[in-house]
């Protein structure tokens, strides 16, 4: 199971381990917002509220990406992969008006085996939002507004002792602000050939101790091309309170509640509903010594009628962690959870689950020790032990390095074992056609295994430049394949069938041209080697386990115009998908954005501006992408 | 691997930046910014700025390099702005100055500039600077009060709105 709340302090506490690389990176206000705020917002704005030392995190030992609250707004993008699509490390694809594929090392799945990109965790201010049913995450849920995130920390490569089973290639942590930063009203509303979409935000505070804030978003997408049905709405809205109890005391309650429907080709509209809430306490003594508690509540279901299958999921949390530093030299991390997961599925014409009720429960302990070696030398080890209901208690032990020679370089390296546990999908699942069973999930299925061996260095050459390098080889044993029945051919099941490995790096880099200039270059390769295991059928062939690019290289450019204009471009080349086939593209955005009076800004934005439509996944998955340009206000009161 | 290496010995003989200065002092120095448009100066104010509109810093600096990032390529009254630490020197052709808590060199520094056209800004809390303009923290929050008497008998003018968002105005 993957802890909630675990990531909002378990890495930074390890981070905290390690000096600053980015000074002024603990800020959540960016001097540039600060600046270009209103003085009225200034004045509402809590200086309390900050998490502290969150921005310690960007200095982990591990391949993490933090896209900031000025990234997201000067990307101009209002949808989650969208927003994405700015780490360097995430590979983002995507398949329709309103469905993405996204994944991290590769692996990104192959619908025609029924494997789904399944080996990411995703957080939502603590909520786990992958679906524990299949452990993939349906994006579509998904939504925050860019203007209320304060950052979100990508980390390509497994966190599994600290987060959880299914970080096995990567986790996606999304924190929003304290209702303390986003005070005041704020409108917005957008439209353009392919979207539209509009929000509403307010934010308040009771006395000097709450502060609160409450927004609606609405948003259309248009069909990718006359020929793609898959048109789509979605409607949001929610709340967040932060009451700072004490100066040591932070109380947070939080919720959303969310429905939304697509079209779906040939077939009746898709429909889901969604809600959660959260309440968080967290309480610091000093910076090293921390307790945070978490309980969080999340119902979702999606629907297709007319037949098409239907299901919903209710999930109650669980989490605690406390740090302490233990003498000098060691800062521990310990914690656990317990999670519940009820769902209730009916079955579509062809696909069920046996039985079709089920709860499942998942439990963790972890502990981990970060011990300072030398001033300038940290180990740092941790382990897990999770339960899941379906391969029992599973050890995920990890071990990393960091050396800083100086203040403005880092090296690390680690090892660690993560691992997908099997899921209903895996395990319970039954397909059948005209009533005979075509494939399902055996009891045989186990849990597929990765032991990743990571290296890095993150530099800062000067005050205008830095780099991260991170590069990887990971090993994996027991990936799903399709096996046949013991005599003859169906029913099909899931297997254990291939192993294999793969390798590549990470990097990115910040540099600051002039005073009005910004360029970000990223590049990640992939290189994959898999194969089935000798006792494996082959079945549907290796390229199963994923389609994914070799080569992804991005370049973002960021100018500001005087005071008042801003001037965004970003490049992006993908290269080909080898099976099937899809061909390598390069695609270009843009947004030019006025801040006309103080809080008010007009923009104009373009995505995939250079073809009228290309391919990201291939053509019998996937709608093209269309170019998108749109016109967007935005108003802060 | 040779490459990486040249890397890294540039990262460590770079000295490190400045410590991080909290959202708090970031705020204040984003007002410090603020204010400028919101207060009217008498133009003989410029004459040995080269034309520039300078925010000076005496005694402590809180602020570090957020003070620079904050006016990186902005105007206060179509003039470019410029940032100036004291240590010591004249603050005379300052047209905003923070008074930080004195050092030494700048013991004397509060009666330099009294009855000068120059918007004088401090902590509230500080206790041993007072300025025109003083920072409170109210609730979490950065607000300041203003003493508009002092800054009209200095031959300041400062615009109603600005009063206006004050906590306390001490009109005198």
């Amino acid at each position: 199971m993957r802890r909630g709340l675990r990531h909002e302090r378990a890495f930074t506490l390890v981070a905290a381990a390690f000096a600053t690389l980015h000074p002024g990176a603990s800020m959540a206000q960016s001097v540039e917002e600060l600046r270009d705020m209103s003085i009225t917002a200034l004045a509402d704005l809590d200086v309390s509220s900050v998490t502290k030392s969150a921005g310690a995190v960007g200095d982990a030992p591990a391949s993490i990406y933090v896209i900031t609250h000025d990234d997201i707004v000067r990307a101009g993008t209002v949808s989650l992969p969208g927003i994405l699509r700015l780490a360097p490390n995430l590979e983002v694809l995507r398949s329709s008006a309103s469905g993405y594929v996204i994944s991290a090392r590769g692996l990104n799945g192959n619908p025609r085996a029924q494997n789904f990109p399944n080996k990411l965790l995703v957080l939502i201010d603590g909520r786990t939002v992958y679906s524990p049913l299949f452990s993939g995450v349906y994006w579509d849920m998904q939504n925050v507004l860019p203007e209320d995130v304060d950052r979100i920390e990508v980390i390509s490569g497994p966190g599994a002792t600290l987060w959880g089973a299914n970080a096995v290639n990567g986790v996606i942590n999304i924190v929003t602000r304290n209702a303390g930063a986003t005070q005041g009203g704020y409108i917005s509303a957008l439209g353009g050939n392919r979207l539209f979409d509009a929000s509403l935000r307010y934010g308040g505070h009771l006395g000097d101790a709450i502060n609160y804030r409450f927004y609606l978003n609405g948003r259309r997408n248009r069909d990718s091309s006359a020929a793609a049905d898959d048109h789509a709405y979605r409607v949001q809205g929610g709340f967040r309170v932060d009451w700072n109890a004490s100066a040591a005391d932070l109380v947070t309650l939080q919720g959303d509640i969310l429905r939304g429907s697509h079209a779906q080709l040939n077939a009746p509209n898709e429909i889901f509903r969604g809600g959660n809430v959260t309440a968080r306490w967290n309480r610091t003594w000093s910076p090293t010594s921390a307790l945070q508690v978490q309980v969080y509540y999340d119902h979702a279901g999606r629907e297709t009628r007319k037949g098409g299958g239907r299901f919903r999921l209710d999930t109650f949390d669980f989490d605690a962690q406390h740090s302490f530093s233990l003498g000098p030299y060691n800062q521990i991390v310990w914690g656990g959870g317990v999670r519940t997961s009820s769902y209730e599925i009916d079955a579509s014409a062809g696909l069920s689950l046996v039985p079709p009720k089920r709860t499942l429960v998942l439990a963790n302990f972890f502990a981990q020790d970060s011990v300072a070696v030398t001033p300038s030398l940290t180990a740092i080890a941790g382990l897990k032990l999770e339960h899941d209901p379906y391969s029992g208690s599973v050890l995920l032990p990890s071990a990393r390095l960091s050396w800083k020679p100086s203040a403005r370089s880092m090296l690390w390296a680690a090892v660690s074992r993560a691992v997908r546990a099997p899921t209903p999908f895996d395990r319970d699942v039954v397909e059948k056609v005209n009533n005979v069973t075509l494939l399902f999930g055996p009891d045989s299925f186990r849990s597929e295994k990765l032991i990743a061996y990571e290296a890095g260095t993150r530099l800062v050459i000067s005050s205008d430049a830095s780099l991260s390098i991170s590069g990887f080889y990971n090993d994996y044993d027991d990936l799903r394949s399709i096996e046949p029945a013991p005599a003859g051919l169906f029913p099909l099941r899931w297997g254990n069938g291939i192993r294999g490995h793969s390798y590549g790096f990470d990097a990115w880099a910040d540099y600051r041209l002039t005073d009005w200039w910004r360029l970000k270059p990223g590049y990640s390769l992939l290189i994959q080697k898999f194969r089935f295991k000798p006792d494996a059928s082959g079945l549907l062939g290796i390229s199963q386990i994923g389609d994914d690019p070799k080569h992804r290289v991005s370049l973002r450019s960021s100018m500001d115009l005087g005071p008042r204009i801003n001037v965004d471009m970003d490049l992006r080349y993908v290269s080909h998908l080898p099976n099937p086939h899809v061909n390598a593209y390069v695609e270009m955005g843009a947004r030019l954005a006025w801040r006309f009076v103080e809080g008010a800004e007009l923009s104009v934005s373009g995505f995939n501006l250079l073809h009228k439509s290309h391919y990201e996944l291939p053509a019998s998955q996937a709608n093209a992408v269309p170019r998108t340009v749109y016109v967007a206000l935005k108003w802060h009161m | 691997m040779a490459a990486l290496g040249a890397f890294v010995v540039a990262a460590i003989t770079v000295s490190p930046l400045m410590a991080a200065p909290s959202l708090e002092d970031a705020v204040k120095a984003s007002y410090l910014f603020k204010f400028g448009p919101f207060v009217d100066w008498p133009p003989s104010t410029f004459a040995n700025t080269g034309g520039s509109f300078q925010i000076c810093i005496s005694g402590q600096d809180p602020f570090g390099s957020v003070m620079d990032e904050v006016v990186r390529g902005q105007r206060i009254h179509g003039r470019p702005v410029t940032v100036r630490r004291l240590s010591g020197a004249s603050p005379l052709d300052c047209q905003i100055l923070f008074l930080g808590k004195p050092t030494k060199t700048d013991a004397k520094m509060p009666s330099d500039v009294a009855g000068q056209p120059i918007l004088t800004v401090a902590d509230a809390d500080d206790g041993t600077t007072s300025g025109m303009i003083e920072f409170v923290l109210q609730g979490g929050r950065v607000r300041f009060q203003i003493d508009d008497g002092a800054a009209r008998a200095s031959g300041l003018r400062i615009s109603s709105k600005l009063l206006g968002l004050a906590v306390a105005v001490d009109k005198r």
